[in-house]
Parts: structure tokens; sequence; C-alpha cells
């Protein structure tokens, strides 16, 4: 296994007196698609901002290809990591291409010229995310699956090897959400890019990740590869939800099944 | 008694009037011209001819008369105008059981024919109708002054502000006046009272006589606006500041502004007589 | 079932092409048709006046000056005035594009922060209190009072994470409420008389054009536009939201800074010079955006452009068209502009 682009050791931070995460330690690599698993509240956005310098941890540290992120200048930073979360609409005629192409910055700066590698760049993320027939359309002209892959799109042009990606998924219906974890892969697999993508969707997950990391309380209660971190007893103790977990026969990757009954702690209404 | 006012209301008045508040400096002068200052009880904060006036107690301003405190100094008449008074107030005043007499006079003629009035109601008959001949007098000598040789009289611009330049248009009383004394108002083709004017109207129309209503002090003309040697005004120095409460007040002191509009413009078509090409240029 | 490659475009989509392919040829057309569009307004303007000057005439003092009245009214009244219509036009309406771009907001104008409130106290100071007419140190409070109140809604905004546009939005209601509480008082107080000339230049006046002020407020304009041309990137990226921007690599906070001082002054000095011109800064941005496209490294120069010449044609069209003088330029630009923001909004459909 190659050196992990990203690394976090111990890595702490709250807000105040409270604490979101606590002692984390987690490796991004070349060509690896890591998922972020855990419930609401479990800090999984506020991990991802860690990671890409957004926020500051109180304790442990993150390297970026054996540097602290503080060594890096905003747009060396950029060229080499990408975040894809949940952006504010953009309420101004823009096409889907010119969208895309703002991924470029790192590279142009606030001077340069587009070249042909910026054109090319552009070129191939409309093309991985099959966006290139609608390149002409305006944004707000597309439906929500068709932007939310603009914006992987965008990532993708921006070239970073580092992607993390913040619940892009959340309000999608199926097929955008099959679409977008084979646009990761693809990227992972073809590009070597190192993914963490951060995740509600048990099942999904469990067949496009390589390694799951599933965030509990701040802490990481459990990590590795689907089948060793997908289990009743784990899930049961990050959700609060009893499941039972098997092989799916026709794809051979994990399957967690939710089992009737009210989760702890809620109640029904008295008859 | 009852006497109908100007806006046609048929007005219960008292005989004997014994405490007056008048809400327009206009009508306070009116007063004191009739020799019944002793009257008032309340003027607005802008009445101040003449400068005993300004003593007498306040209550507010024209467009915003303090309606409590004209009920509070208890009057038998409220003396106001249509042109400034808002309805509202007026009419609050009259439901405290106060009467209150309207005046708008619009030009100089309906000027004298309130004071006749006026002076009816505050039994001046007498002596209102004698300042009133008085002041038609006045206006009628300055008028066959400015009827001059019948020539052309000169053109004039009457300026309310200088920058931006805004002159007084017709259905003005500055307009009246400089027609009574014989000038030819350069912003009267205009539609409407006040019409903004650029330098090159002024260049265009080339005043040979320039008058400014002043408020407070001098008002000059920009840089600009004086170095144009095409307006004849300007480049022979024939800019005349007047009063601005003069020219605006629909009072007995606009008799004085004629007489002060007429003897500048007979001044003028006297040297341009000796002199019919532009004279040389001197200031005044 | 892992496996399905992404979807092609799916028919019947909804929408058409909306806005302008961002290759070079579609705008070029645009840039050429916009600059001839000024050259005509200037032209249409210096050909305009009360004084009947013959084209021959017109030609002639351009091109070989001279000391003759037609001569004077061209150089010195029509073409300064002109030239003033389009510094503050093309002022305006670049500084609109910055405001819009940094609150992320097709509503905002170059005033919206603080600006107008600020001048108009500025000015109404030296027009109601301490000056009797015109004074030559009213554009100089003018600009003091629109710069200290962009200021001020600055640094009420600020907080730790930087300044977000929503609080700057806030900021900007509550400093404008203030000064318009201010100027209502001053109007309240003013001595009587006085208020005319200043309303007047609150509603907007280019007939200050003289060639010294044209020559004074020139530097301003061409830096102000300058630097907010370098920014356009930035711009750019500020719409996707300060996180995207910043994990696209922009040092979002000096970016937002710079654009909100640049854009704050630029309107500022204009507004010092012609009072208070509306909806220049406003529908200007709209209306280059519609031919030029939102990447804003052509879309400054195109509002720029269109700014200028919509405000020459305003003006010339607020002194000639009514028999009752001159009428206030802000009064025509709301006339003519309103309309066509309608139009604008309506062709781009279900636009938020």
């Amino acid at each position: 296994m190659t050196a992990p682009l990203l690394s976090a050791r111990r890595l702490s931070f709250g807000y105040g007196e409270r604490d979101v995460l606590r002692d984390v330690d987690l490796d991004l690599s070349p060509g690896q698609v890591t998922i972020l698993l855990g419930p609401n509240g479990s800090g999984k956005s506020t991990m991802i901002k860690v990671l890409s310098g957004v926020l500051s941890p109180r304790s442990g540290e993150v390297m970026l290809q054996g540097r602290p992120p503080r060594s890096f200048d905003r747009r060396e930073m950029a060229r080499l990591l990408s975040v894809v979360g949940q952006d504010p609409p953009v309420d101004f005629p823009m096409t889907v291409e010119a969208y895309v192409a703002l991924g470029r910055f790192p590279h142009q700066g606030f001077f340069g010229g587009t070249s042909a590698a910026d054109r090319e760049e552009v070129e191939g993320a409309l093309a991985t995310t099959g966006l290139a027939p609608l390149r002409d359309r305006a944004l707000s002209a597309i439906s929500a699956g068709e932007r939310q892959r603009a914006t992987v799109a965008r990532a993708i042009a921006q070239g970073a090897l580092v992607m993390l990606l913040d619940e892009p998924t959340a309000f999608l219906d199926i097929r955008h959400r099959v679409a977008f974890y084979e646009i990761v892969t693809r990227l992972a697999g073809v590009r070597g890019v190192a993914a963490l993508v951060a995740s509600h969707d048990l099942s999904l997950c469990a067949e496009y990740g390589e390694r799951i990391v599933l965030l509990s309380g701040g802490t990481v209660s459990s990590q590795g590869r689907p089948e060793e971190v997908l289990t009743p007893e784990n899930v049961r103790a990050a959700y609060g939800v009893a499941v039972a977990c098997d092989r799916n026969p026709a794809t051979g990757a994990v399957r967690v099944t939710p089992l009737r009954g009210a989760p702890p702690g809620t109640s029904y209404p008295r008859s | 008694m009852t006497m109908r006012d100007d806006r046609g209301v048929d007005v219960r008045l008292p005989v004997s009037p014994r405490r007056v508040v008048s809400l327009a400096p206009s009508l306070t002068e009116v007063v004191f011209l009739l020799g019944r200052q002793d009257l008032l009880v309340g003027v607005t904060r802008y009445c101040n001819f003449p400068p005993t006036a300004a003593s007498l107690p306040k209550i507010g301003g024209v467009s915003d008369p303090d309606v409590e405190r004209v009920v509070s100094l208890a009057p038998d008449l409220v003396l106001c105008t249509t042109d400034g008074n808002p309805r509202e107030k007026v009419r609050a005043l009259e439901e405290t059981g106060i009467p209150c007499f309207a005046v708008a006079p619009q030009d100089l003629s309906s000027v004298f024919a309130t004071i006749e009035r006026v002076g009816a109601l505050l039994e001046a008959a007498e002596r209102g109708r004698a300042e009133a001949a008085a002041l038609r007098r006045r206006a009628d000598r300055a008028r066959s002054a400015g009827k001059g040789d019948g020539s052309p009289g000169p053109r004039v611009l009457f300026a309310v502000s200088t920058s931006p330049i805004i002159a007084a248009g017709s259905g003005t009383f500055m307009d009246e006046i400089v027609r009574l004394a014989g000038g030819r108002n350069m912003a009267a083709g205009y539609s409407g009272r006040y019409p903004r004017l650029s330098v090159e109207d002024l260049v265009a129309a080339r005043p040979d006589v320039v008058f400014v209503a002043g408020m407070a002090g001098v008002e000059r003309f920009p840089e600009e606006v004086r170095r144009w040697k095409e307006i004849p005004a300007f480049r022979d120095g024939d800019v005349h500041t007047l009063d601005g409460d003069v020219v605006t007040r629909p009072g007995p002191r606009l008799v004085a502004a004629l007489e002060q509009v007429s003897a500048v413009l007979g001044a003028w078509r006297a040297s341009h007589r000796e002199s019919p090409g532009p004279g040389p240029g001197g200031s005044r | 079932m892992a496996g399905e490659p992404p979807g092609i475009a799916r028919p019947g989509s909804r929408g058409l092409a909306v806005t302008r392919h961002t290759g070079g040829n579609g705008s070029g057309a645009a840039f050429l048709a916009l600059s001839g569009t000024l050259l005509a307004a200037v032209a249409l303007s210096i050909s305009t006046g009360s004084v009947t000057i013959p084209l021959r005439k017109i030609a002639d003092a351009l091109l070989h000056g001279g000391d003759d009245t037609p001569a004077r009214i061209l150089l010195s009244l029509r073409l300064p005035r002109a030239l003033l219509g389009v510094l503050v036009g093309g002022a305006l309406a670049s500084s609109g594009v910055a405001f819009q771009a940094l609150l992320r907001n097709p509503l905002a104008d170059p005033y919206i922060l603080g600006v107008s409130g600020g001048a108009a106290v500025g000015a109404l100071t030296v027009a109601l209190f301490l000056a009797a007419g015109a004074s030559p140190a009213l554009p100089l409070f003018a600009f003091i009072g629109a710069a200290l109140a962009a200021l001020s809604v600055f640094l009420l905004a600020r907080r730790k994470s930087g300044v977000s546009p929503e609080r700057l939005i806030l900021m900007g209601v509550v400093v404008g409420a203030f000064l318009n509480a201010v100027i209502m008082l001053m109007v309240t107080l003013s001595p009587p008389g006085k208020i005319p000339g200043a309303l007047y230049w609150l509603m907007g006046d280019l007939g200050l054009g003289t060639p010294r002020r044209v020559g004074v407020l020139l530097p301003y304009v061409a830096l102000g536009v300058a630097v907010l041309f370098l920014l356009s990137r930035g711009m750019d990226l500020l719409l996707l939201g300060d996180h995207a921007a910043f994990q696209t690599g922009l040092s979002v906070e000096r970016v937002k800074t710079a654009t909100y001082l640049t854009a704050s002054l630029l309107a500022g000095s204009v507004v010092a010079v012609s009072g208070l011109i509306g909806f220049v800064g406003l529908i200007v941005p709209h209306g280059a955006r519609a031919l030029v496209g939102s990447g804003h490294r052509r879309l400054l120069p195109a509002a720029f452009l269109l700014g200028g010449a919509f405000l020459v044609i305003s003006d010339t069209i607020a002194r000639s068209a009514s028999p009752a003088g001159e009428l206030p330029v802000g009064a025509v630009t709301a006339l003519a502009g309103a309309p066509f923001f309608l139009y604008l909004l309506r062709r781009n459909g279900g636009r938020s």
C-alpha cells in the first residue's frame, strides 16, 4: 500500500466545553474509497471541516503528503485537496461548463488565462460525470441530481488527489446515488484519487466502500473493511437500531437490513 | 357674523375677536400692518417680520402647527392659509370650536383684497382699506414705471436656487412682479412653477437681469455659471439678491419687492437706452 | 446493482439554453455592440441641448477646439457632462456587479450597505446647515459620509469567522434605517427654503459636470474599476459560497474585504459628485449578464460600458424631454429601469 496522502492522528475538536471529535485516527490512501459513517451529530461534517483546514483541531494533527496544512498556501492546498459539500444555490445565470471551470482556479490564480490543460480537465470532468450534453444549460435549469454531479465535476476539474465529500447524496434518488458512487469509484480507480465520503447510506456504502470508518459520539468506534465494521453490534452501538447483517447473494457485498421494532428510547402513543 | 373664506366655507366669526392666532408668516405681517398685533396670542416659528413678532408665543411651523398648543392659548379666531397649513390640522381646530378663517391669495390684487378682509375681521376695516389702497397706489406707480417707452423690457431670470438653478415660472408671485415691472420672465414658457434649468438653458435665453431669492445671506451662482460672458446679466454684473422671505410670502412686503425690481429694471432700461449695444462690463 | 454508468442527458429536460456559451466569439460581438452604443450615446448627448448647434459645428469644435459660444458650450458644458455620465454610470454599474457577487444576491445595488444614507447625511449637513448655496465642501462631505457609513456596516458585520453576506445585509439595513431617520430629522429641523436644492442633489444631478470635476473623478473611477477587474476571478468564486470558495483556493476574507472597500469607495466617490442616481447599479449588471454571461472578467467591462451608455442616454432624456425644465436623472433611470428589469426577469423565466 502506498503512503497515505492524508493522515490524521489523535484529532480532537470541540466548541467550548463540548467535544465533537475525540482522538480520531484516519488515513486516506491513493486509489481508495473510504466511507465515513455515523448518525447525525456524530461529527462527520466537523471531521471533514477539520481535515480540510476550515476548522483547526484542538489537539492532534493532520498531515497532507507529510506536511501540516498550515505549510500550504491556499491555492497549493486546493490543488491537493478538494471538498464537495452542501453549497448554497447560485442565484445567477451560469452555465454548467462555466461552473465546472471555476474549479481550475487553484491552477490559474487571479491573472492566469485558460490553458489547454484547463480545458482538458474541464472536458474530462464533464465526461466523467456525464454532464457534457448539459454544458450550456443554466445551473438553475437542471435537476438537483444533475446539479450535485456538477459540484462533483467542479471538484474533479480542480484536479486534487484528495477528495472529501460531505453527504452529497442526502436528497437524491436512487438513480443519482448510484451514479454518484460509480463516479467516485471510477475516480479512485482511474486517477488514484483518495476519496472520503461522509454518508448515511448503509447499504450503498457497503457496496462501494473499500474501507468504512464508523463514527459514534465523536470517536471512531470501528474502522476497516465493510464486513468487519458492519456488524449488528457495531450498528446498534452507533445508531441505536437493531439490524441483521449478511451477504447479498447477487453482489457478495455486506447487506444491512433493519429489523422491525421501535428503536430503544422511543415510545408508542397510547391508544 | 359670518364671512365666506377662500375655501368657500362660511365661517361664523366673533364680532370682536380678542385672541387671534396666525398660522402663516404672511398673515402675521398683515395683522401688524393693520395695527392689530395686540390681538395676536400665537404665531409660527417662522414669523419674523416685523422683528417684534418673533417674541410672540410660538405654536409650531406652517406645515406642522401644534394643534394642542393653539387650543391651549384659547383663541377666538385662527387665521390660516390653504397654501401651507395642513387641512386636517385646521379641521381639528375647528372641531374644538375655534373658528378658522382661511385665505390663499394667488396674486397681488388678491393680497390687497386679503388685507381688506382681514381688516374687516379684526375690527380694522377702515385701516385695512387704507393700507390696501396705499399698496395699490405703490403697485400702480411701479407698473407704469415698468411700461417705460414701450420697448420690450429686459429678459429676467428670477432664481430661487443657484445650484441647481431653479427658476420662478408662471403662477408665482415672482413672475407677476417681473411682469408688472416690465420685464420678460425667461422661465415663463416652461410648464410648472419652478422649472429646473441647465447652464445651457441660460446661455440660450440670455437673461439681461438676474434676481436671486436669497434665503439666508447671499446666494451666489457657481463659478461655472458666472463665467459665461454670453449671459448679459453675468457679463454686466446685473445680479441682484432679494430677501427670500419677501418674495415668497403673499404679504404686504411684496409691493416693496415690486418696487425694488422695478427700480432695477428701470435702471437697466436707462443704461441701455443710452448705449444701444451691449454695455461694457462693470460690477455693481 | 453496481455497474450502471451515469445517465446521458434525459430526454425532455426542461429549459432552453438561456445563457450564452462562454466561448470567445459571442462576447466579442457583444463588446463591439456595447462600445458602439456608448459612443452613440455620447454623440447623442453632445448634440442635444437648448442651444441649437449644427453637426458640422460640433465636429469642428471637437477636432479643432474654438473660443466661440457654440464651441465653449460643447467643450465646457456638454462634453464634460457626457463624460461625467460615462464615469458615473460605469462606476455605479461596476460597483453593482461587485456587490451582487459579494452578497450573492441579484437584488443588491451599490447603495445597499450604507453608502446612500451616509452620502445623503454628509451632503445635507453642508446644504442645510453649513453653506449658503453651492459649496465645494458638499462632494467632500458626501464622500466622507458614504465612506464612514460603509465602514461602520463592515465593522459591525464582522465577526471572528469573517464577514458573511447575511450579516452585511442585516447591518446595512440597520445602519440605513438609522441614517434615514437622521435625514428625516435634518429635513424637519432645517431652515426653510434650503430643502429644494438638497433634494435635487439627492435625486441625482449630472449638471455639475465641468472639465475639472471630470478630471478629479477620473483617477478614482479608473483605480476602483481596475481593482475590481483584478478581483474578477475572486468574485466568480464568491458566488459559490464562502466554504466552497475557500476550498477552491480563494483567500475568502481578504477578497471580500478588498471587494467591499473598493466597491463602496467607488460608489461613494461618484455619489459625491453626482448625487444619488438609482437603478443603474441594480439593473445594468443584469443586462450585462444577459449579454456576456456571469464570468466577471467579461461582466465587469461590459457592465461599465452598458452603465455609461444607459446613464448618458437617461441624462439626455432628462434634460430634453420635459417642458417643465430638467428632470432629475434618477427619476428617468427608475422610469426606464423598472420595466426593463421586469423584462429581464420574465425573459429568464424560472430563475430565482
